[in-house]
């Protein structure tokens, strides 16, 4: 009776761990996805700025340098198809359904998923979801990336050599929609970065880390996408508050 | 003998109690200064009342001092600890009517004094901070006679025979720190509700701003969405370009309220508006003095678009004098205030946006060539209504919303008033079929809009408006005054003013001036 019990309780704790690593592993796979994704298309964005100069040129070379700025305008034209594919490319990527989602969920999965390197790093979670959150219309896995790059995010900070106290509050409140709330104990941004660091590429590390930069970038659009805000302040004690506000399903 | 060397040593220890009394009322009254001054000083309560409880700490020995506030639910919630860092307050620490010594003071409005805290059951001591073995007061913080709060500390000496004057000391302190702490609650609390109303009309804004209110599913639209929501992610400089009326504005709120610059200001300004001379004063702000009239400094748009949004609207119509400055501040984003000689730097986007043909405007010299490949580095094209007709049954049901709104009932479309919208070319794009259905709009009796309620201005009016000659205003006799030649303009341009300046051969500004001047009405039929 006693051995099955037991043996019970190993099926069940295999299986749960069997299931924290596939979960793993999707949310992983994911990320890497989006990452490529969000880089490919800051990077078609960034190589329409030059062409974009181009094509003012060979406008005012019309005149003045004729066969000039006809070779130039194939080059660009050639140019311009060549960005139209890659873009054609990135749109077939058909977007996931949006289904009702209780973020307290979605953060869970995250906290699971991050389990590994809080551990490492020595982070004491604080998590506090609310008692009844009622549900966001969303995409879940685009929600669980975003939550996954924050949380990403708050580790970095904290992460730091010789940085003391490690700590990271998760809260998700039911206020005008709903609320997520990431308080690290960390260094904070730098002044003069607040809008900076949202722009693709754009990271405080070096580059050799292998951070692409692409985590706050995302997640503006994840939040922008589902129709909420994303906001950065100061956290109460010193630190980082990332608030993240998404509207409910009966609509804000 | 006896008796007599008692009643000196009576009368020394009184001697000796009195002195010691004395020196703790100096000691007091040293405290009471530095506490009235600290309180004079700033309207932050929360420095405030932390340098009062250190004030208590350092000069009258008064250690672990805490600062208690009544909340609108009735329980006690403790703002302060001397010596604790606000953090760890956290989750908040409340006490209820009652409950441990705290609140039987709030319950009894009255000072509580304890010889040692061990010996006290009530004392719940949550926060955890207290010494057993020492003395404990708590005292009520009063304004008007009602209780507000509760101020608590340790004397730190230990049991002695003056914990009764302590107390009355404590009294005064809670006395004075009241009226401030009211004040200071109150600062808190509207600053909370404003802060909270800000965050909720930003909400607002920000859904009224989004792509919500950009209607069309036409490819070349979901092209527009799509730069939008890329162009949004990055600080560069965006120029919209499309004819009047094709959405320019929405366009640059869309862009500004799905950007990380959304909590930011969207500062807008119509290039074509002012004359040049008021133009940059408005942009780049002035000191005192720069000019007559120019009572004091102020802040140009440039400066109140920092970490927002600078949305400069028909930017194809200024001088170029006035694009040299422009490129300057493009360039290095620096500028100076006019008649100021610092040099302002700022963090705004700027979005431009014109209808004109630049590159034209460049070849006739009218537009710098560098400022034209500055600004033409991320241009979007908004396509003209006539060539996304697909879009129309969408547009006009969100306008009609929108009218419908306006005019609080409901309106509704006909089919084939639809129909007929789609057989027009519209060269005033979305803004003349606004007008259009505005106009439609009230007309209609019952909200039902109908095919025959759909008029175009310039052709197809009924017979007995033909009072007036509708023929393009350059055909009409010279007879004609100035008035009649812009109303007919107008009309012809369905309104549009840019347009009917076009028509004119004015400039839009110009156009403006005698629609002021000639105190022309915008007519509705």
């Amino acid at each position: 009776m006693f051995q099955t019990s037991q043996q019970e309780h190993l099926y069940h704790r295999a299986q749960e761990n069997a299931r924290l690593a596939a979960l793993g592993a999707q949310v992983a796979e994911e990320e890497h996805a989006a990452v490529l994704r969000e880089s490919l298309s800051a990077m078609l964005f960034r190589l329409e700025a030059p062409l974009n100069v181009m094509a003012s040129v060979i406008v005012r070379l019309r005149t003045r340098e004729p066969d000039m700025a006809k070779a130039l305008q194939s080059a660009l034209r050639e140019g311009r198809a060549h960005l139209e594919e890659l873009r054609q490319l990135l749109a077939k990527n058909q977007q996931e359904a949006i289904s009702p989602v209780n973020l307290n969920e979605v953060l869970r999965d995250v906290l699971n998923v991050c389990t590994p390197r809080l551990l490492a790093c020595g982070i004491r979670i604080d998590w506090r979801p609310a008692a009844v959150l009622p549900s966001v219309l969303g995409r879940p896995i685009e929600l669980r990336a975003l939550f996954k790059a924050l949380m990403d995010n708050a580790i970095d900070a904290l992460s730091a050599r010789g940085w003391k106290t490690r700590e990271i509050r998760l809260t998700t409140r039911a206020k005008t929609g709903v609320q997520a709330c990431i308080d690290d104990s960390g260094p904070g941004i730098p002044a003069g970065l607040e809008l900076k660091i949202f722009e693709p590429f754009f990271t405080t590390h070096a580059r050799r880390t292998g951070h692409l930069g692409t985590g706050l970038s995302r997640a503006q659009q994840v939040v922008t996408d589902h129709g909420g805000l994303l906001d950065i302040l100061p956290a109460p004690g010193g630190g980082c508050r990332v608030l993240v506000e998404l509207p409910t399903g009966s609509g804000a | 003998m006896n008796t007599a060397g008692m009643k000196r040593e009576v009368e020394t220890r009184d001697g000796a109690i009195h002195a010691q009394r004395h020196d703790l009322h100096l000691v007091h009254l040293d405290a009471l200064y530095g506490v009235s001054q600290m309180l004079s000083h700033s309207l932050d309560y929360r420095e405030t009342i932390q340098e009062v409880l250190r004030i208590l700490d350092e000069s009258a020995a008064l250690g672990r001092g805490l600062i208690s506030v009544l909340e609108p639910d009735g329980s006690l919630l403790v703002q302060c600890v001397h010596g604790v860092h606000p953090a760890h307050l956290e989750p908040p620490v409340r006490y209820q009517s009652g409950e441990g010594v705290l609140g039987f003071v709030m319950e009894k409005n009255r000072t509580v004094i304890l010889r040692r805290v061990q010996e006290e059951r009530r004392f719940s001591n949550k926060t955890g901070i207290y010494d057993p073995l020492l003395p404990f007061i708590a005292t009520p913080i009063k304004v008007a006679g009602s209780l507000q709060g509760v101020l608590a500390v340790q004397p730190q000496s230990g049991e002695d025979e003056f914990l009764e004057d302590r107390a009355h000391f404590l009294e005064m302190i809670a006395n004075l720190i009241g009226q401030s702490l009211r004040l200071s609650l109150q600062v808190e609390l509207e600053k909370r509700s404003l802060l909270e109303e800000r965050d909720l009309l930003r909400r607002a804004v920000r859904h009224q701003h989004g792509f919500d209110s950009v209607a069309g599913r036409s490819g070349a639209m979901r092209r527009v969405f799509e730069q939008v929501r890329l162009v949004a992610k990055w600080n560069t400089t965006v120029l919209i370009r499309g004819e009047t009326g094709t959405g320019k504005e929405l366009i640059a709120n869309a862009i500004h309220y799905n950007s990380p610059r959304a909590r930011g200001a969207l500062v807008k300004l119509n290039c074509a508006a002012l004359p040049e001379n008021l133009l940059e004063s408005e942009l780049f702000g002035h000191e005192r003095g720069a000019f007559t009239g120019a009572v004091c400094s102020r802040k140009g748009r440039f400066e109140q678009a920092d970490g927002g949004t600078l949305f400069l609207d028909e930017i194809g119509e200024i001088s170029p004098a006035f694009q040299a400055k422009m490129l300057r501040v493009l360039q290095e984003g620096e500028f100076e205030r006019v008649g100021g000689s610092r040099s302002i730097k700022v963090d705004a986007r700027i979005i431009a946006a014109t209808h004109r043909d630049l590159e034209a405007a460049v070849d006739s010299g009218d537009f710098r060539e560098d400022l034209f490949y500055r600004l033409n580095v991320m241009p979007l094209n908004l396509p003209p209504l006539r060539e996304r007709l697909e879009d129309i049954p969408d547009i006009c049901h969100h306008l009609l919303l929108k009218i419908g709104d306006a005019q609080k009932r409901k309106l509704r479309i006909a089919d084939a008033a639809l129909c007929r919208l789609a057989h027009y070319d519209w060269p005033g794009n979305v803004r003349e079929l606004e007008n259009c259905l505005e106009r439609a709009a009230v007309l209609s009796e019952d909200g039902q809009i109908d095919e025959e309620l759909i008029r175009f201005p310039g052709r197809e009016r009924p017979a007995p408006a033909r009072s007036r000659p509708d023929a393009a205003p350059e055909d009409m006799d010279a007879a004609s005054s100035e008035r009649e030649r812009v109303i007919a303009a107008l009309k012809q341009a369905g309104w549009v003013q840019a347009k009917a300046a076009r028509l004119l051969n004015m400039t839009s500004r110009q156009i403006a001036y005698r629609i002021q001047t000639l105190k022309i009405e915008r007519q509705r039929l």
